[in-house]
């Protein structure tokens, strides 16, 4: 009972609520007592701060409440259905990583195929490219031989005009 | 020459009451600032990665700074409002993207600003407190956290209190707040630290 009477003292004290006679008394006390003198100071602390609280919460409360009103008429507005572009970029930045798999996926599909292609694609063999080169053979001496056919043609056609 | 130096001299004491209004509280100082600085913010933060509510966030947290500012006891406005409210707002959007990971560039801005780190220095101490003193409050339960709010934040009588808490006379809801208070002290003194 007697620290909430000295507490209800301090309090007093600290807002000014004591009369002079009494302030005056209550500072002999404080000087006597290192004890209570630190009870004043440390209440004085606490009271400041919650002081300071209470202040701050009202003035971040009004803020909001402020706010909330001109929000309410129309004083600003998120600029979201203006902002086609915003959207798209929104989009790319929601989905950049599945796009990115997505086309790593593309790359690795374009490369096994282009294997298989290369497996299954037929090949030539041995005996196959030696038929062939003996065809060439054959139709390279048929060309030479009418190579030569044509050039003595040539050569008697300007005895002939003469 | 002498009209600009009284229409610099008016934009001052404007700025001045803007501020005294902040301070105490007054709805219309508040407005004037939404409706004077709040499209400028909205521009940034919406520039630079961040949404309609980001920026409502970052000008409420930046007001409080401001409200802060004007307590300190070496408050002194060196620049307009205008310019110190961007200025924090960059500062507090900086910092929340570089939370997020998401600060890659610079921030694009077309507003001059100011350095505000010592400024925020000593903000931050004062948010540290309001923490303190919030998590204190919220940990006591109720009824604690009601009747200490009515009497210290609301200031309402013992009377009152012991009527609208149902105590039968004020002498009990006086013996209860005392020792709701006593807890409440030793819950905020346990985390406070002068000097910090």
């Amino acid at each position: 009972m007697e620290d909430i009477q000295l507490l209800e003292t301090i309090e007093k004290y600290l807002s000014g609520e004591l009369s002079d006679q009494e302030r005056a008394q209550f500072d002999v006390i404080r000087q006597k007592s290192a004890d209570i003198d630190q009870m004043v100071v440390e209440h004085k602390l606490f009271l400041d701060q919650m002081e300071a609280y209470a202040k701050r919460k009202n003035v971040a409360h009004t803020s909001q409440q402020v706010f909330s009103t001109l929000l309410a008429n129309g004083e600003w507005a998120p600029i979201e259905a203006a902002a086609e572009p915003t959207k798209i970029i929104q989009l790319w930045s929601k989905y950049k990583k599945v796009i990115a798999i997505a086309a790593s996926f593309g790359g690795f599909f374009a490369i096994i195929t282009s294997i298989i292609v290369m497996y299954l694609s037929p090949s030539l063999n041995g005996s196959q490219l030696l038929q062939l080169s003996k065809a060439v053979e054959v139709i390279k001496k048929n060309q030479q031989a009418q190579g030569h056919l044509l050039n003595e043609v040539k050569t008697k056609v300007p005895e002939m005009q003469n | 020459m002498p009209e600009i130096r009284i229409n610099t001299l008016k934009a001052e004491l404007n700025e001045q009451a803007l501020l005294k209004g902040l301070a105490q509280n007054d709805s219309k100082a508040v407005e004037t600032l939404y409706k004077s600085h709040f499209t400028m913010i909205q521009h940034f933060v919406e520039n630079n990665n961040g949404s309609f509510d980001d920026a409502r966030d970052i000008f409420q947290e930046a007001m409080i700074a401001l409200y802060e500012k004007v307590q300190l006891d070496s408050f002194v406005l060196t620049c307009q409002i205008k310019t110190y409210l961007f200025s924090i707002c960059k500062h507090l959007w900086l910092k929340r993207l570089q939370q997020m990971g998401k600060y890659s560039s610079p921030l694009s801005a077309h507003e001059e600003s100011i350095s505000v780190e010592m400024d925020m220095g000593q903000i931050e101490k004062k948010d540290a407190a309001f923490a303190i003193m919030d998590r204190s409050l919220n940990s006591l339960g109720e009824p604690c956290k009601s009747l200490l709010e009515g009497y210290y934040l609301n200031k309402k009588g013992m009377q009152e209190l012991a009527s609208q808490f149902g105590y039968t006379n004020a002498d009990n809801a006086k013996n209860q707040k005392y020792k709701c208070l006593m807890r409440l002290k030793k819950l905020f003194f346990a985390q406070y630290n002068i000097g910090d």
